[in-house]
């Protein structure tokens, strides 16, 4: 054979290969073309979309310190981005139902408005600076949370119609793991760029001028989806999930997961009250480059990834309440260790032993909240607990960032590592075990 | 799994083929050790990213099928659980992750004849 033709042969099944993975697996042969290449673009989509996010979660915080930004200003950022989210739970959920489609509803919400957003922040040094940049900075921030959240339903319901329930883990698995080869190359790249950068600002405005073309991507592959019927959505009106009334209503008659939702908030706002100045105090008191901090930020990751078997069989074995109060015991110990880190590497065993216990406890959070919700009302239960997670968060790091001010990092951590004690003790003295109910997440 | 030196006299008139996802597959075979089976795993599919399959070849006694069978359906029968809808990668410790419900366990079983088998 002409070694052209065993090239062309060799050409032709890579792509054929590149065509079925792409498209979930080898699995998607047997479904339509068109289908086919709806889950492509989606595939894509997703790849894109987490190259963006590698950039914009792991250097934003670093960003607008670069621009001026107090450390009460941080904490602002995040208390508004929870409640910017929160406010625009009921719009999404109401758009998401009574949207002609689904698809545009989030290339125009979490596509568009976002991606204009980093736009701004790609731009903001050439047209402000000090405190006016700060304080757009941090609407962009608002305004970026706020609509990535209002099109989350559309999504889910557009998602759950689009890729076939029984192919859906091969799918997830496949997709999941080529996100997170990209957003762990892409956070490497970013913090080279930054570090290299003649200017820390200059640094910034490039990596976040790349995330603005990894986010267009994005949104171009989501628009040539081939939007699918609406099947079913989650409840009958999804929107009657955030009927204040019937809230407070399910709240009141169900004591269990009122103590659940309480811990929940001790626990989400001891979090968040030192949660937005890890980054600050890594930049600030141990001195590490933007480098350092997008590799913590992955070793953090990663670590997590080897335990999730392991932590899927203790919650078969234990269920999830045990699980999540034993792992709950062991997450305060995170801030508290934080305490003696004077270097910028000392982080990384810390990284390592946080990517592990928070793969555990999400795990086993999550199937508590299955476990202890009745699956004909899940949607309300979920829209209560998303909710209470929000208010807590928006408080915490607000409390967070008017009191750092005065009483420093250390006391601040100290603060959260014991909050995050009483929160696990809450969980543990007050919501009971629960019927094993409803499908389980692992 | 055997310690057994030499040919084998014991009867194997029958060969099982059980593809599975690999994730399942590990569970599969450590049940399948517990009760007495001897298997060969072959990967299914190759590749460094794709989720993969395995085939595990079982030579056994036809009489075995049954218990065979109630061991594979009781790891692999196929059940609905909440998985991430995103990568883990990137998401602020506590924020809830995005889960859909998905179906997983699966097993295919093929059943063959046998008409010679010896072990060495």
């Amino acid at each position: 054979m002409q070694p052209s033709a065993s090239l062309k042969i060799l050409w032709e099944r890579l792509g054929r290969s590149i065509a079925l993975y792409t498209a979930g697996g080898a699995w998607s042969a047997q479904l339509p073309a068109r289908l086919r290449a709806s889950l492509r673009w989606y595939y894509f989509d997703g790849v894109l979309a987490a190259s963006q996010e590698a950039i914009n979660v792991t250097y934003l915080t670093l960003f607008v310190l670069a621009l001026g930004a107090t450390n009460s200003q941080i904490g602002l950022m995040t208390s508004l981005a929870s409640l910017g989210s929160l406010a625009l739970l009921l719009p999404g959920a109401m758009l998401a139902e009574r949207s002609g489609s689904r698809k545009w509803v989030v290339v125009a919400s979490g596509g568009g408005v976002t991606r204009l957003a980093i736009l701004g922040l790609a731009v903001l040094p050439f047209i402000a600076s000090g405190p006016t940049a700060v304080a757009v900075a941090i609407a962009l921030k608002v305004l970026m949370d706020g609509f990535s959240n209002l099109g989350n339903p559309a999504w889910t319901s557009l998602t759950a119609d689009l890729v076939p329930i029984a192919w859906r883990g091969r799918f997830f698995g496949n997709r999941n793991m080529v996100m997170g080869a990209a957003n762990i190359l892409v956070t490497l790249l970013a913090g080279q760029i930054i570090t290299a950068a003649p200017s820390p600002l200059t640094g910034y405005q490039t990596v976040y001028g790349l995330a603005l073309l990894f986010g267009v991507g994005a949104s171009f592959c989501f628009a040539q989806i081939q939007e699918p019927e609406v099947q079913r959505m989650e409840s009958a009106n999804p929107s009657d999930a955030y009927n204040l009334g019937a809230l407070l209503q399910t709240l009141r008659g169900d004591r269990t997961f009122l103590y659940f939702c309480l811990a929940q908030m001790v626990w989400n706002f001891s979090l968040a009250v030192a949660g937005p100045f890890f980054t600050v105090f890594q930049v600030e008191v141990l001195k590490s480059t933007p480098f350092i901090i997008g590799i913590q930020a992955i070793i953090s990751s990663i670590s997590g990834l080897p335990a999730l078997p392991l932590f899927g069989r203790l919650n078969d074995r234990w269920g999830p309440r045990k699980l999540a109060i034993v792992t709950g015991f062991l997450i305060p110990a995170l801030p508290l260790l934080w305490t003696v880190v004077r270097s910028p590497w000392a982080p990384t065993p810390i990284n390592i032993f946080g990517g592990l216990v928070w793969a555990g406890y999400g795990l086993a959070n999550f199937n508590l909240l299955l476990s202890i919700t009745d699956p004909s009302k899940r949607a309300r239960y979920s829209a209560l607990f998303q909710m209470s997670v929000m208010i807590s968060a928006a408080v915490g790091s607000a409390v967070g960032g008017l009191i750092i001010q005065h009483v420093g990092y250390i006391t601040i951590f100290i603060v959260s590592g014991v909050g995050r004690i009483l929160g696990n003790i809450l969980l543990w003295r007050l919501v009971k075990p629960p019927a094993e109910a409803g499908p389980t997440a692992g | 799994m055997s310690n057994k030196q030499g040919p084998s006299t014991e009867k194997v008139d029958q060969l099982v083929m059980v593809v599975v996802p690999d994730e399942q597959a590990g569970e599969l075979g450590k049940k399948l050790v517990a009760e007495g089976f001897r298997f060969t795993v072959i990967s299914a599919s190759n590749g460094l990213l794709p989720a993969g399959t395995s085939c595990l070849m079982l030579g056994i006694d036809s009489a075995d099928n049954r218990h065979l069978m109630q061991v594979v359906e009781k790891v692999c029968r196929t059940r609905r659980r909440y998985i991430p809808a995103n990568s883990q990668f990137g998401v602020a410790e506590g924020l809830p992750l995005n889960m859909i419900e998905a179906e997983v366990g699966s097993a295919n079983v093929y059943a063959l004849a046998v008409d010679y088998y010896e072990y060495f």
